[in-house]
């Protein structure tokens, strides 16, 4: 039985017991999400930050290596037909 | 007069000539979970204040939609103290070294975001209590504690954290609908393929699809499309037999829509030969995780061994080259330990459940021990009811015994462990090699866009990048979302047109329902007929051909060139066959265009592993022709385009870049 809050589970064994249990399901009520109230407009649409953050992290350290293969070109075609 | 149940009419709501409508938008969203909720919110933020016309397309409701519909027990991508360095090189080990790390990094330096967004909408996140117990969600909020704050989660392992996420979705949902309003949001609108410009070569135009409850053809015309509409499930046959069959772990609607429609439009693939193989418990698919990390549960073959240390020596190639470190073993290295006790007849294999739980009640007092009961029955009853399901009717208290686990058949996913996908490029930055980035034709990079010039996609969509799980996929979505802005912003001139008329387009949709009309009087059977072939008819094809030559479960998961090209000639057949669909009524129609987007993405994969010579993945798949790891001349990425207007699809190699230091 699922309420806005919680739900609660009975689980009938085959050989008649009974488990039943009660769980959380959501800590606001339905239909409140404002989800943009409070929240910054968004700064710079040409940088990578999403609209509610201010900082970027990036990599420690950057090694930028790239591994060569052996039949670096190989390649193959196929031919279907499409929608 | 009683009829023979084959004979009965369908059920579904009835197919007709449909109304043609179109719609013209700036940015349009096709699918409706969890990447393309945060797609939506990131946008409507950033092109709200420009007028921008957003929509987005659900072939179902967006309360309960894709991955994450019936809930999930935890939050596997959190980072919280952790590095997005070190996030990089676990999933890079787990996924055997071809990671794109850029686009990987990007994701785990902005998800925890969006898990304090999940938090403050509503979503009850377990907090560490005082006294090193665990709060659940409810009770976390009620003592003033936050993931946001900084306060612990309850992580079951370094990387993922416990919720009580039972209306996880509908939640994240609402955040979306309420950014979007319900008239940016079209529901029961299933998108079956996408358009390319009529003028401008490698650019998208636009989309159509039908309506799931009347008779329509929708055509959209836009600037900027996301398409996130899941992986690819019942590809391959299902263990699941009988009145089960179909069950499968990831959700059975996602038929490989992302990869057929925007592979057909030109974009490239990547790394489409990998799959991913959940271990998972026997037949209800439940989830393990918790049992292992949480619980500290072992599993075991039938005489009570631990497999993973009695098959050690089975990892020594790879840990010699460096694909599994210490205790690090990759999942695919997991499953090949599992499948060679299955092989040489040493299953079941055993979840020991019971020692698990045992051992933990032995250090609490009764109240404490109904709590961890509790959370144990909670794993399933949050995302898998089935499971429990399973465990009731068979009678197992997993205190008193435990379960069977069993590797189950194949999927196709880029948000999970594994990493199948489209090709795209990643920040613009100067930390991302060059390689990675895809420049559209005016100069600028535009993060997580396909190689078609306004072509998105995120989560499941975007290949060689595992590990995002739900709330990477949100992050993901939310990146594309703001780039997508800008595209638009970028190319306000562009006026979309196609080739095809919007009579062409309508004929195309809906020629499963032409074909029917037109063949049904051949045959007394609506099932059996020279003229066409039904959805569910095709599907059991198309299944029998993937496992018996595609590395299904009846074979292990293992096949060769021999077997693929064997497959390739009966999909080849299929295609043909694909013309000629037939559907009896609108979810017929569903199902139609569905098992096509199957056939292609499935095909796509077998394609990528027959290029691939080696066992890149051993206990996902293997190549009997080529059974070792071969990193001189396969360390690298197999990307694959299809020419729309040959009809050709070219396979080739990707270089590798690792950016992480080990």
């Amino acid at each position: 039985m699922r309420s806005a809050d919680s739900i609660m589970w009975t689980v009938k064994f085959r050989n008649g017991n009974v488990k039943r249990f009660k769980f959380p399901i959501r800590t606001t009520p339905e239909g409140s999400i404002k989800p943009f109230e409070g929240k910054p407009e968004g700064a710079n649409i040409d940088d990578e930050l999403l609209f509610t953050e201010s900082a970027l992290a990036a990599p420690k350290a950057v090694l930028g290596k790239k591994f060569d293969v052996a039949e670096a070109d190989k390649s193959f075609t196929c031919m279907e037909h499409g929608h | 007069m009683p009829m023979i149940p084959v004979k009965e009419a369908t059920k579904g709501v009835a197919i007709a000539e449909p109304e043609v409508k179109e719609h013209a938008v700036d940015l349009l969203i096709v699918g409706g979970g969890m990447g393309s909720c945060g797609t939506a919110y990131e946008a409507v933020r950033w092109g709200d204040k420009h007028g921008l016309k957003i929509m987005l397309c659900d072939k179902a409701t967006l309360e309960r939609s894709g991955a994450v519909a019936q809930g999930l027990s935890a939050i596997n991508t959190y980072l919280g103290e952790n590095d997005a360095d070190d996030y990089v090189r676990m999933v890079r080990t787990d996924l055997m070294g071809l990671v794109r790390e850029d686009l990987i990094f990007d994701v785990g330096r902005h998800v925890d975001d969006s898990v304090h967004l999940f938090e403050e909408w509503g979503l009850p996140c377990w907090i560490k209590g005082e006294d090193g117990h665990n709060l659940n969600g409810a009770a976390a909020k009620a003592a003033g504690k936050s993931l946001r704050n900084g306060d612990a989660p309850v992580r079951s392992g370094r990387w993922q954290i416990m919720i009580n996420g039972e209306s996880y979705k509908c939640i994240v949902a609402e955040a979306a609908k309420n950014a979007l309003g319900e008239d940016r949001i079209m529901e029961r609108i299933f998108i079956v393929k996408l358009l390319l410009d009529k003028n401008t070569p490698n650019r998208i135009a636009g989309a159509v699809g039908f309506n799931l409850r009347a008779n329509e053809v929708h055509i959209f015309k836009a600037n900027a499309i996301m398409v996130a509409a899941g992986g690819a499930v019942n590809v391959y046959r299902p263990r699941s037999t009988g009145e089960g069959m179909g069950r499968a772990w990831y959700p059975v609607w996602n038929a490989g829509s992302t990869y057929t429609m925007c592979a057909q439009v030109g974009a490239e693939m990547t790394m489409m030969e990998n799959r991913f193989v959940p271990a998972r418990f026997k037949d209800g698919y439940g989830p393990v995780g918790a049992w292992f990390l949480l619980f500290k549960a072992k599993a075991t073959n039938s005489k009570g061994e631990d497999y993973c240390a009695t098959n050690r020596a089975m990892l020594k190639p790879y840990e010699d080259r460096g694909y599994a470190k210490g205790h690090v073993i990759p999942t695919c290295l997991r499953n090949h330990m599992m499948l060679r006790e299955m092989r040489e007849g040493r299953g079941p294999i055993y979840m020991d459940t019971k020692t698990a739980l045992l051992n933990t009640f032995a250090t609490l007092n009764e109240e404490q021990q109904k709590d961890l009961e509790s959370e144990a029955w909670e794993d399933f009853l949050d995302m898998c009811v089935g499971q429990a399901n399973l465990w009731a009717s068979t009678n197992t208290a997993p205190e008193e015994r435990g379960s069977e686990i069993m590797p189950t058949e194949p999927y196709l996913l880029g948000s999970h462990s594994g990493c199948c996908g489209i090709w795209v490029s990643g920040p613009d930055e100067a930390w991302v090699p060059e390689d990675y980035k895809v420049h559209a034709s005016n100069g600028k990079v535009y993060n997580r866009m396909t190689t078609v010039e306004g072509l998105f996609t995120c989560a499941d969509g975007v290949g060689a990048s595992g590990h995002k799980f739900s709330s990477g996929s949100h992050a993901e979505g939310r990146m594309a979302g703001k780039q997508m802005v800008r595209w638009c912003l970028d190319h306000k001139d562009f006026k979309p047109e196609f080739a095809e008329t919007a009579d062409e387009l309508k004929k195309l949709v809906y020629r499963p329902f032409y074909n029917f009309e037109q063949g049904k009087a051949a045959s007394t059977d609506p099932v059996v007929n020279p003229n066409y072939i039904t959805p569910k008819n095709f599907m059991m094809r198309l299944v029998k051909c993937t496992d018996e030559y595609g590395g299904g479960v009846g074979t292990y998961y293992t096949t060769s060139k021999a077997l693929l090209d064997t497959g390739f000639n009966l999909l080849g057949m299929m295609e043909e066959d694909s013309f000629k669909l037939a559907a009896r009524d609108l979810h017929e129609l569903l199902r139609c265009w569905e098992n096509y987007h199957r056939l292609w993405t499935v095909r796509l994969h077998m394609q990528h592993i027959a290029f691939r010579e080696e066992s890149r993945y051993p206990g996902f798949y293997y190549r009997a022709d080529f059974m070792g790891l071969d990193d001189g001349k396969w360390k690298c990425f197999v990307n694959s385009r299809y020419n729309p207007a040959t009809g050709e699809t070219k396979i080739f190699k990707k270089p590798y870049y690792q950016i992480i230091p080990d």
